[in-house]
């Protein structure tokens, strides 16, 4: 039975992930705008675009 | 044949859409309508950047030209930069502008390609809704100045305003707020997830260990809720607490601390597993309340002071040389140039020999007033016509009408600072919860244990933690003020709409709000009149200086040369005016003082009636620049409230408005905007709840004043001044139906709470009887909640759609 010990550590483990991925798409700004990068996607990329969108 | 058809259409500019004049102005097959279009396609055209007429057909916007380049050169001055900037360091400067053109996905795939324009911009950004461009630029190779050329170059130019400062570092959305939701909702899901062999009763299974430890998991991540998430209630009740309030928060805290107190107690002393989902899930649900209740609108902006109107920049004379110079460095003695259409951004004196100013931004009034050399200009004024030349003599923001927007005016707060219906209920709730957990524990204490009476004491506060009661208000307010916006009626607040309910006067402004903005009224004639009546009439108001008679005259379309002789003419100012031509007796003037001339009583109250020889002809009736719905729209407010009218306007229009008024004080022309804000206050000491709506700047102080103020306004993204609603000019004429709604929603607010009241009386029964098991209160508090957020949608949408009021076509 102590398997459960290892397994609600897991458990907490990965929803901890999960926390921590909204805490990080709060603050990098993705609930600021819900509409433009919806458009933005459809644009064909065509130069540099890509590798400085990441700066931020 | 395909040539034919091509100059049948009627042929379309390629870039902005609008329809061309002729074919002069082409490149190749594509046709534009003036060069500014011509100008922006080459500029793209050069740069490669064509795809934007491939994303959306006609994207562009019409370019506004004949506007000098030299209109931008505050932006050189460095603390104009700064305003402005975002952030800057070594390297490059951030800065937000606010373009209101943006429409259309090609104009977000056009702006974040300005790099290719002007590799100095190494970024730019578009927020859709907000319609915003944030850009990062190499400020050492590109001025501010060039780069707000270039966005107007291609038909983006933004929109700068002195208020802008202000909200330069202002998050538009509470971070905060979001993690403490989700803070909220991590801890409620786990604490579930290890409560679960307590709700299924197979603890007993296993060994006491496992018990322990769920405990203690529940109870550590209860820890960031209490301490993080339930924070917001935690607050606004300490601030109650200390005002001497019992608010909504109060019972709330209460309950979250005597659930936290008791399941503490339980989990150390191995009494118990405690209620701590129940904790996380209470806190989970009023966040997600709140949340509902915090619906703002991107584009809109409620709390617009003077400064967004006012022009940052304007043209000084120093030394003889015409200089643009930010507003705020404009000192008395400064000698200004104004052209035509610009705003006068400080009180002056004209040192030009005349000058005409359009004063409708301020005061309301739609006639240019003249002026002489010498005279003193208000701020706020638009100089139409030549260039003229002032001298200032106070500076802007100390100026005679600015000073009025920045006055702090009562907010008509209810004298115990509870204002909203939730607040109102819990100052007895709070008592009724203390005195039965009280008696309760006293009842136990006596029959039972003391371990029993603290426990009914606990139990007792927990359920009656008023969840359900808390949530109502924010779910209908919310819901309904989504409904709202969706019908073309904007509020700032939800705590809006239960003011909205209580409103017993209703003051309208004339211009922009009854009638439609920039739409000089045309006169109608109704009756019976020949050419030489025409003459008549004509020959008789050509003596009047009233702007009514101007205005018939015009209507009439008379020769000025040909016209008759009149004989003993005489005006009788606010009646009418009256003459011999030719030997017969001709009466023009409101219906009264026809009835009064002639003895002849008029079919109908309004229009300007006119008599010849005592027999009643017409009337000449002065309204087409009234919106179409303005009779609804007063038949229906004066039905239920008491209803007046303000008008910076002269009286012309009187005769068509007086018959909705009950008497004369209520139907006031020519009011500056100090009057305006005097006649609310004076109704408000009267003890009336006042709704103002009106439009322009010069009903700034009343709407403030007002115990709601509501603006109106063409289109939701032009400027408006600081209110408490924007209203779409379109939906004006259902403004009893918005208030009679906002009235029903009090009572579905109502119905809520004793939904929710009976689910705490249930729970205190189940408390006071000793039954209450974290089973039976992990069931009882997500029922009751859920219960009142699915009725509270439900039953404001229903309302919605009783209403009939159609929604706007555009998304909010």
């Amino acid at each position: 039975m102590s398997a459960i010990f290892i397994l609600v550590g897991f458990s907490l483990l990965i929803a901890l992930v999960f926390l921590t991925a909204f805490f990080w798409s709060v603050k990098s700004d993705q609930y600021e705008d819900s509409y433009t990068p919806s458009v933005r996607m459809l644009f064909d990329e065509s130069n540099h675009y890509d590798s400085e969108s990441d700066s931020n | 044949m395909k040539e034919e058809t091509k100059t049948l259409q009627q042929l379309k500019c390629h870039h902005c859409g609008d329809s061309c004049p002729d074919e002069s102005i082409h490149i190749e097959e594509k046709h534009f309508c003036c060069e500014g279009c011509k100008t922006v396609f080459q500029i793209l055209e050069e740069n490669e950047l064509c795809t934007y007429y491939d994303i959306e057909k006609h994207p562009g916007t019409r370019l506004n030209k004949g506007q000098s380049k030299e209109r931008f050169a505050y932006l050189d001055y460095p603390e104009i930069i700064a305003q402005l900037t975002d952030f800057k360091n070594d390297e490059f400067s951030t800065v937000t502008f606010f373009l209101p053109q943006i429409h259309c996905s090609s104009c977000i795939w056009l702006l974040e390609k300005l790099y290719l324009l002007r590799p100095e911009i190494q970024k730019s950004r578009v927020n859709f809704m907000r319609k915003t461009v944030h850009l990062n630029y190499d400020h050492h190779a590109i001025s501010l100045r060039e780069i707000v050329e270039l966005l107007s170059s291609i038909a983006y130019e933004p929109h700068i305003s002195l208020d802008q400062r202000n909200k330069k570092n202002q998050s538009h959305v509470d971070r905060p707020f979001y993690l403490r939701l989700g803070v909220a909702g991590f801890c409620f899901g786990n604490i579930m997830l290890f409560s679960f062999p307590e709700y299924l009763g197979i603890s007993q299974l296993f060994e006491g260990q496992f018990i322990q430890f769920f405990g203690w998991l529940n109870w550590i991540l209860s820890l960031p809720v209490l301490l993080y998430s339930a924070q917001l209630f935690f607050k606004p009740a300490w601030e109650g607490l200390k005002q001497r309030v019992l608010n909504i928060d109060i019972p709330v805290s209460l309950g979250i601390l005597a659930i936290f107190a008791r399941s503490t107690f339980e989990i150390f002393s191995h009494s118990g597993a405690g209620y701590l989902d129940s904790l996380a899930g209470l806190v989970f649900f009023l966040l997600i309340g709140k949340w509902f209740q915090r619906k703002t609108y991107d584009t809109l902006s409620f709390d617009k002071d003077y400064t967004a109107y006012f022009p940052l920049s304007t043209t000084k004379i120093v030394n003889g040389q015409a200089e643009s110079v930010p507003v705020t460095r404009v000192v008395p003695q400064d000698l200004l140039l104004i052209r035509n259409q610009e705003l006068i951004p400080a009180d002056s004196i004209l040192l030009s020999d005349s000058a005409r100013i359009d004063y409708s931004f301020v005061t309301g009034e739609s006639l240019p007033v003249p002026k002489k050399k010498g005279d003193l200009i208000y701020a706020g004024g638009r100089q139409v016509g030549t260039t003229i030349k002032l001298q200032v003599v106070k500076e802007m923001s100390h100026s005679y009408l600015t000073q009025l927007w920045n006055q702090d005016t009562d907010e008509g707060n209810s004298p115990d600072g509870l204002q909203n219906l939730a607040d109102k209920l819990s100052k007895n709730f709070t008592l009724f919860i203390l005195a039965t957990a009280l008696v309760g524990s006293i009842f136990w204490g006596i029959f039972g244990s003391i371990s029993q009476a603290v426990q009914v004491f606990t139990a007792v506060l927990i359920v009656a933690c008023p969840c359900g009661l808390a949530l109502t208000s924010p779910i209908i307010l919310g819901n309904t003020m989504r409904l709202f916006g969706k019908r073309g009626f904007y509020l700032k607040q939800s705590a809006v709409l239960e003011k909205l309910a209580e409103i017993e006067h209703v003051v309208f402004d004339k211009t922009g709000t009854l009638t439609q903005k920039h739409q000089e009224g045309g006169i109608h004639f109704q009756g019976e009149m020949d050419e030489g009546e025409s003459m008549m009439v004509a020959s008789l108001t050509q003596h009047s200086q009233h702007p009514l008679s101007r205005m018939i005259f015009n209507s009439l379309g008379q020769e000025e040369d040909s016209l008759w002789e009149v004989d003993n003419f005489e005006e009788l100012a606010g009646k009418g005016i009256k003459g011999n031509i030719n030997g017969k007796h001709i009466i023009l003037g409101s219906s009264f003082f026809l009835e009064e001339q002639t003895g002849e009583k008029p079919a109908v109250k309004k229009g300007t009636w006119f008599s010849i020889d005592g027999q009643l002809k017409g009337y000449f009736l002065h309204q087409i620049n009234f919106r179409d719905s303005v009779d609804t729209l007063l038949t229906s407010i004066s039905k239920d409230y008491e209803m007046s009218l303000l008008s910076g306007d002269g009286d012309k229009d009187a005769p068509f408005l007086a018959p909705y008024f009950d008497s004369e004080n209520a139907l006031r022309f020519q009011q500056s905007p100090m009057d305006k804000q005097a006649y609310i206050k004076e109704l408000q000491h009267g003890g009336k709840r006042v709704m103002m709506v009106g439009d322009g700047l010069n009903d700034a102080g009343a709407l403030k004043a007002a115990n709601i103020g509501i603006a109106v306004s063409e289109s939701a993204e032009t400027f408006s001044p600081a209110c408490d609603g924007i209203m779409e000019g379109s939906r004006v004429a259902y403004l009893s139906k918005y208030m009679e709604w906002a009235r029903s929603n009090v009572r579905l607010i109502q119905i809520g709470f004793v939904l929710s009241l009976i689910y705490n009386c249930l729970g205190l029964g189940i408390a006071l009887m000793g039954w209450l098991t974290p089973l039976v209160a992990a069931i009882l508090m997500p029922l009751s909640s859920i219960s009142v957020v699915i009725y509270g949608m439900v039953a404001t949408w229903v309302l919605g759609e009783k209403m009939g009021i159609p929604p706007v076509t555009k998304v909010s």
